[in-house]
């Protein structure tokens, strides 16, 4: 009797937690680095994107995500003699540095979270190049989200291409427009 | 071994714990005839959606907001999806069944970016449409979503084959070799989310870079999701497609091709009617979102011209079509008041779509007997154009196709993404220009008839697609370009067609020179500190500019809203043009951005604007003339005016170091005792003896030391000039008698705090239009070559002269 009531709980209890394990399931692993900047006042708050944010703002997790992708390398050898050279030379604090020039810029309370994609390394021009693929996602207090896509040297933090732009429909009132204050 | 678990856990849950519902057991009738939507009325991997929206299911235009949606279900059960989770793979595979092209984890529905994954019930997804309303959206975006990938994937593998099959009579396809095996057809390997419950009032948005749609819901009916209404799911989802469609050619590392960058451009008005279309490939049905947005906030949208919604005088006949550049500002839902919105102007293209898949299936396809084949036939051939059309005109390696030389298409691989987005963007012409290349050279091969009739078989007629071009106002373009837009000009023996200008007849083409400043007001200025610390912060967050300079603080201090230009300050100029010419202008944009117009830092006084005179600083190839040398050899010349870079103002071709920089618009003027001169801004530094680090882009970029525009917001469009008029007479309500600028309208300048107050400045901004008579092409009816889009040749000129004020 004991033996067929434990059982039995057992069961049940394998049931529950099968069933609490397939509702938690999300289809991929997510990568853990990246950065939320928030702005408060004239303050900055960075913190390393939770778990919970990169889904309750459906933050890219891509597959190819911590891939070192190397332009013009011939072997194994210079692709890791490469990505060595890439970790002495870049700043590792280099994403925090942009989104803090990033958010900066901004006046209104704002979240952005960067996220880096990408690295890929031109090793066919002298100098090599470094460059990083990151997504900028930009959350308004109103709930507006906007994001989009960049090709960023993480030397300079020049951002040297952006794409992926958002497009919101607002099929119903259109952005308010601007009256000239002036004219020649 | 995570997935291991879940298999195992998943057999367990399956063998021991479901009970199995037979075929014969499906009941989803109830006595009155209403489908029951529940488990037990599917089979497994099946649930049921609604076919349509509830006005069309309904036939109902009145239809409440309260509609029960499970009285519009069928009976007939919907597949949805074997797997656990509303997520699903997509699969090509070849004629023997072979998959040679896969994505595991494909795309994916969650009610919203918070919400878990909704399991199968008994491996079933059917859900109550009213007491599990948000589960029941889910499984209908869902199942709609498949529905036009599955189509998408299906015409993307027969297009390739076509492709493949024309390669034995020249074709070149624009499909790369490895679409398949590198995954290119899908965001190579990324996953697309669907949110059908997003928290987004009266709105949807597209967002690429998370790959994902948002649909929201109705302001006043907040049980009213967007998503209730399949043509809006398209509509978004067209959005996912089109962009995956513009990088079939590129890889990440050169960036990504967006259909469209600013807030309205020519190139998001087209995407906004493919979007429209799109609904039309899926459903066959020719107008969208009655139900989300037409039905209680009056924003329908209809994609041909025989529709109840268009003003009167608009049909399909050829004479009353909506034709480029007079229906760009059109709104069908407000006939009378003109609006400048990508949506309403996508129109002229998505009409000109439907059109010429009705003419395909009357004309080519009219022997086949069953209408939804040759429907289907007909989005097929349209289909596979715009795939074609979008995968070269989005080519960032330059080549359109594999296996061809650079500067084809978007000049150069280290220039394509600036070429492509800012210096020869897509517009009605160029678009349609290649779309009809692509169409005759699939369909209009002799050799390769692919139309039929009982009698015989033929290929299209070019007189035809001109003639239906035309009456759409977009033949546009003097010959289909080939050979596209290389270094040294056309080849005379390649096929590079003529248009038969004898098919032209609404098609207005306009000289640029009848696009000039207009007297009195030459710009209007935009400089009140709200305004444009809400501009600038907004065109930071949507990636339209990177960074404001860093002598101006972020809440713009010196921005004093006088209306005039002052030290310190950001300010939008919106340049007020006039169009003298009797026929209506269509996307006039206006470039603020650096180009080749100097020699040795002096302005060339060769161009058109013939300024300045000699006396006062400029400069010309005089010395090449007087040593005889002849006007084709100096254009060859690098380093003289006549010279335009061919490589925007790197190290060109035979050279060893630079000899035709990009330069900024703005030069500045040195008055002194005898004499005043227009000097770049460099020269102007060290004759004030200013520090370098104080320049607006710091040491290293003092060429636009004081004045600059800002990169990302260096061009601004006017969507159309009505004839003799400004942009702000065409776009003036008449009932209202209000304007008002957008973004788009404004090109933004830095003001240094440094620039010394009584100085003048001299602009050179360069303007062109889409409906432009000599802005594209040469004197022998040629497109230009890519390269001198960065000089003066297809431009007009428009010069502003200023003076700082404090």
């Amino acid at each position: 009797m004991d033996f067929k009531k434990r059982f039995f709980t057992l069961i049940g209890l394998l049931t529950v937690f099968s069933f609490a394990y397939f509702l938690s399931y999300t289809p991929k692993e997510i990568p853990e680095d990246g950065f939320t900047f928030k702005k408060q006042g004239k303050a900055t708050q960075v913190s390393p994107t939770t778990r919970a944010d990169i889904k309750k703002y459906n933050l890219p997790s891509p597959k190819e995500k911590e891939s070192f992708s190397v332009l013009g390398a011939k072997s194994k050898k210079e692709v890791q003699d490469l990505e060595k050279a890439y970790r002495e030379e870049i700043d590792p604090e280099w994403i925090e540095r942009l989104g803090k020039k990033m958010i900066d810029q901004q006046t209104d309370p704002v979240k952005l979270f960067v996220r880096k994609i990408k690295t890929f390394v031109n090793a066919e021009q002298y100098p090599i190049q470094y460059k990083e693929i990151v997504t900028f996602t930009y959350r308004e207090d109103n709930g507006n989200q906007v994001s989009y896509r960049a090709i960023v040297d993480p030397l300079t933090l020049n951002i040297e291409k952006r794409w992926d732009r958002t497009i919101i429909e607002n099929p119903i009132e259109k952005p308010r427009g601007l009256n000239p204050s002036g004219r020649y | 071994m995570m997935r291991w678990g879940r298999i195992l856990i998943l057999i367990f849950l399956i063998t021991g714990c479901i009970p199995v519902v037979q075929k014969s057991e499906i009941k989803n009738n109830r006595a009155d005839g209403a489908v029951v939507n529940t488990t037990t009325s599917v089979s497994e991997g099946y649930g049921r959606a609604l076919p349509d929206n509830p006005i069309i299911l309904t036939g109902n235009r009145n239809l409440g907001a309260d509609v029960r949606l499970s009285s519009l279900l069928r009976s007939e059960q919907d597949f949805i999806t074997n797997n656990q989770f509303l997520l699903d793979s997509c699969n090509i595979t070849d004629s023997s069944g072979n998959v040679i092209g896969s994505i595991t984890e494909c795309f994916a529905v969650r009610n919203d970016q918070n919400a878990n994954f909704t399991p199968a019930v008994l491996n079933r997804w059917a859900f109550n449409p009213e007491s599990e309303k948000s589960k029941f959206i889910e499984v209908h975006t869902f199942y709609h979503t498949k529905k036009i990938i599955d189509q998408y994937l299906s015409d993307l593998k027969s297009t390739y084959d076509l492709g493949n099959s024309l390669s034995l009579y020249d074709f070149n396809s624009a499909l790369r070799g490895d679409t398949f095996t590198a995954k290119r057809f899908w965001r190579q390997d990324e996953t697309f989310n669907a949110f059908p419950g997003c928290d987004f009032v009266n709105n949807a948005r597209y967002e690429p870079a998370n790959w994902s749609i948002c649909l929201g819901f109705d302001s006043e009916f907040r049980n009213l999701k967007f998503a209730e209404d399949p043509t809006i799911i398209y509509h978004e989802f067209a959005h996912a497609l089109v962009n995956t469609m513009m990088n079939l050619r590129n890889d990440s590392h050169l960036g990504g091709a967006d259909l469209g960058a600013l807030f309205y451009d020519e190139a998001l008005s087209i995407n906004e009617g493919l979007a429209d279309w799109f609904s039309y490939y899926i459903n066959g049905r020719p107008h969208v979102f009655e139900w989300a947005l037409e039905r209680f906030s009056g924003a329908g949208r209809p994609v041909t011209e025989d529709d109840y919604l268009h003003a009167p005088g608009i049909s399909s006949d050829p004479s009353q079509r909506l034709s480029y550049p007079e229906f760009i500002n059109y709104d069908p839902n407000r006939p009378a008041a003109p609006v400048e919105d990508v949506h309403y102007s996508g129109m002229i293209g998505s009409h000109f779509l439907v059109t010429l898949g009705n003419d395909l299936q009357s004309f080519c396809l009219a022997n086949i007997a069953n209408s939804a084949t040759k429907l289907r036939m007909s989005q097929t051939m349209i289909m596979a154009t715009l795939l074609q059309t979008m995968a070269y005109l989005g080519d960032f390696t330059s080549t359109g196709y594999d296996n061809s030389p650079e500067f084809r298409v978007n000049l150069n691989p280290t220039n394509s993404f600036e070429w492509f987005y800012k210096i020869n963007p897509v517009n009605y012409r160029s678009y349609f220009q290649t779309f009809s290349r692509f169409f005759l050279e699939m369909y209009g091969n002799p050799s390769y008839p692919v139309c039929n009739s009982s009698t015989s078989s033929f290929s299209y007629p070019k007189d035809r697609l001109e003639a239906m071009l035309d009456s759409y106002g977009l033949l546009l373009f003097n010959s289909y370009n080939g050979d596209g837009n290389g270094l040294t000009g056309h080849d005379p023996n390649s096929t590079n067609k003529k248009v038969n200008f004898s098919n032209r007849k609404k098609s207005i083409q306009v000289d640029k020179n009848l696009l000039r400043s207009a007297e009195g007001t030459q710009a209007f200025i935009f400089d009140v500190r709200a305004d444009l610390v809400g501009v600038v912060n907004s065109l930071l967050r949507g990636g339209v500019i990177d960074s404001i300079s860093e002598q101006i603080a972020a809440d713009l201090p010196f921005n004093n809203g006088n209306g005039k230009i002052s030290p310190g300050e950001v300010v939008g100029i919106a340049l007020n043009l006039v169009n003298e010419s009797n026929s209506s202008m269509g996307g006039v944009q206006i470039l603020s951005n650096d180009w080749d117009h100097t020699r040795d830092g002096k302005p060339c006084n060769s161009f058109e604007d013939a300024w300045p005179l000699t006396s006062e600083g400029g400069v010309n190839d005089q010395v090449e003339i007087n040593a005889g040398m002849s006007t084709e050899d100096i254009a060859n010349k690098p380093g003289t005016c006549s010279y335009t870079t061919r490589v925007n103002g790197d190290v060109e071709p035979g050279q060893s170091s630079i000899t035709d920089p990009t330069m900024p618009i703005c030069f500045m003027q040195i008055r002194e005792e005898k004499s005043t001169t227009w000097v770049n801004q460099e020269t102007f530094r060290k004759h004030i003896a200013l520090e370098k680090n104080l320049c607006l882009g710091g040491d290293n970029e003092t060429m636009d030391c004081f004045i600059r525009a800002v990169k990302g917001a260096d061009n601004s469009y006017y969507s159309r000039l009505g004839p003799k008029q400004t942009w702000t007479q065409t776009l003036t309500d008449p009932e209202t008698n209000n304007f008002t600028f957008q973004s788009n309208n404004i090109l933004i300048f830095e003001v240094s705090p440094w620039i010394p107050p009584g100085t003048s400045i001299h602009c050179r901004f360069r303007a062109r239009f889409t409906n432009c008579s000599n802005c594209w092409t040469d004197s022998n009816g040629e497109d230009l070559r890519d390269f001198e889009y960065s000089g003066p040749t297809p431009f007009k000129i428009i010069p502003f002269e200023f003076i700082i004020i404090d």
